[in-house]
């Protein structure tokens, strides 16, 4: 045996870098993520309207309480749903993914796939069901008599910056939740508290002064700026806004992604 | 093909460790209160494997033996790249079949043709490879039938044929196999051990841990006894499983 000298792993796709990795595994992580979709519409008579309800029901609700409220916001059931629509996929995406990357344990434990998949997968199937619900938005602006306008230039990028920030987040999140089993928990309370802090059902302006540094370090603020501008107001935002927001997605991405693949090199030990 | 002088798996005085489960809850709470005073309790890990040393050429068989709890699922586990060698090495050529547990990564709620999309891409195969076999994987498993039919419907032993069949449609390098032909019936296990002969003739490795001697003496070229993580034996197969045989009825 002449290659005794090399120590450690040899074989499968271990001579590839980690991101590599994923890339060879790209079609699993499609098939996961058309799974997760398939599954969470299989049962249900309505199918893939069920992507409608949620974001209407939504509408629906957030209009009942705040459209009185905030009456200098024109068209202000627009101006929440689409705060909502990218808050749900943040959300959800985070949850679902801490979820699938304990659900894919068992997989790991008996076939080598790169752990990333399954986080990401958790996140491509919520990015899909955000495609749909912004699909569906020219008809809730025609319900409530708003001009259909639609930046998609912008709508393009911020999309990518909150997939991007998203999917960072998710990996770090997931990768601690595997150790830590309340991380989850955490999260959960956590996003309560953000959710609050960040204007979704309310406008910017109403957050006092005192408290506006606090609106200016979360990057969901500067993220859902973007996204409200090419589909409310059908403008370019402003460059504050998608500074922070590039800087935000980049900083998440690079952070979850070193985390992850930090803790991956130990995750057999907690499969 | 590959060379027939360098071998398909060459495992170099390997060992390998787990962890002990101390109790069933990490929590990150627990972590703030350790940290705190400072009673960090570190894992504690423990070798499952210890000087293990061997050779797989290409088209060989290699039965692994040895009680319950020997690490040899666990070996077979490093062999997949699951598991990392703490020292020692493990070289492995070409494409990996794990076979560790058939129908690990199926789906219950998907059809079986669903399921193989699933299972074929988890083993790594790509879309197009799947596509391309799916009637070969259909009728190798004589699941043709039942193929728009919900897995969770499946008996055991049509999963396993499934998986089997899915895992080994694609000509891989090395096959690694865990017990799991047991579960089908014999007809099956005559048709699996007729495609593993036929991946052998064309130079697949294969490593196939079993309770069955027999089944080791019958198709292994050599085999590994393994005793609580160590390697007590590597040899022909028919040596190593007499001695076996001889030393557990002692």
């Amino acid at each position: 045996m002449g290659a005794r000298a090399a120590s450690g792993y040899q074989g499968g796709v271990s001579r590839l870098q980690p991101l590599a990795r994923v890339l060879a595994y790209r079609d699993c992580l499609s098939v996961l993520a058309a799974r997760a979709i398939k599954v969470r519409y299989r049962r249900s008579v309505l199918g893939v309207a069920w992507s409608l309800l949620y974001p209407l029901t939504a509408m629906i609700v957030l209009t009942a309480v705040f459209s009185r409220v905030f009456t200098e916001l024109r068209f202000y059931p627009l101006y929440a749903i689409v705060g909502f629509l990218a808050w749900g996929f943040f959300s959800l995406s985070c949850v679902q993914a801490m979820d699938a990357l304990i659900g894919g344990a068992s997989v790991m434990r008996k076939v080598y796939v790169p752990a990333a998949v399954f986080p990401l997968a958790a996140v491509a199937a919520n990015f899909v069901n955000l495609l749909l619900s912004i699909a569906l938005l020219p008809l809730i602006a025609w319900l409530i008599g708003a001009p259909p306008v639609v930046h998609f230039g912008w709508l393009f990028v911020g999309l990518v910056l909150l997939a991007t920030f998203t999917a960072g987040l998710s990996l770090g999140l997931a990768a601690a939740n595997l150790f830590f089993q309340d991380v989850r928990y955490f999260f959960d309370a956590g996003l309560l508290i953000w959710f609050y802090a960040t204007p979704i059902v309310y406008p910017a302006e109403v957050i006092p002064k005192q408290y506006a540094a606090l609106v200016w370090l979360n990057p969901l603020h500067w993220l859902v700026a973007v996204l409200r501008a090419a589909l409310y107001e059908g403008a370019a935002p402003s460059t504050t806004a998608v500074t922070a927001a590039t800087v935000a997605a980049l900083a998440s991405l690079a952070f979850g992604w070193s985390v992850f693949s930090r803790l991956e090199k130990r995750f057999y030990l907690y499969l | 093909m590959a060379d027939s002088s360098t071998p398909m798996i060459a495992v170099g005085d390997m060992s390998a460790q787990l962890r002990h489960e101390r109790r069933p809850s990490r929590s990150l709470r627990e972590w703030f209160v350790q940290t705190a005073t400072r009673r960090r309790e570190r894992a504690v890990l423990f070798d499952v494997l210890d000087g293990i040393d061997f050779e797989v050429n290409a088209g060989e068989l290699l039965g692994v033996v040895g009680p319950n709890g020997a690490g040899k699922t666990t070996l077979l586990r490093v062999l997949a790249g699951i598991v990392p060698p703490r020292t020692g090495s493990v070289r492995i050529s070409g494409r990996i079949a794990p076979l560790i547990d058939l129908g690990a990564g199926f789906d219950p709620e998907l059809t079986g043709e669903e399921n193989l999309s699933l299972y074929g891409s988890i083993l790594g195969m790509t879309r197009s490879e799947v596509k391309q076999r799916r009637e070969e994987v259909f009728e190798f498993s004589g699941l043709d039938g039942a193929r728009d039919i919900a897995v969770k419907s499946y008996s055991s032993g049509m999963i396993a044929r499934l998986g089997f069949a899915i895992a080994t449609t694609v000509r891989p390098d090395v096959l690694l196999i865990d017990e799991v032909i047991a579960v089908g019936d014999e007809a099956f296990r005559a048709r699996c051990f007729e495609r593993i002969s036929k991946l052998r003739s064309e130079g697949t490795a294969v490593v196939l841990v079993t309770h069955d001697l027999p089944l080791v003496d019958r198709w292994a070229d050599r085999a590994l006894r393994l005793e609580r993580g160590r390697q007590v034996a590597f040899a022909d197969a028919r040596s190593v499983t007499c001695a076996y045989r001889e030393e557990s009825l002692a």
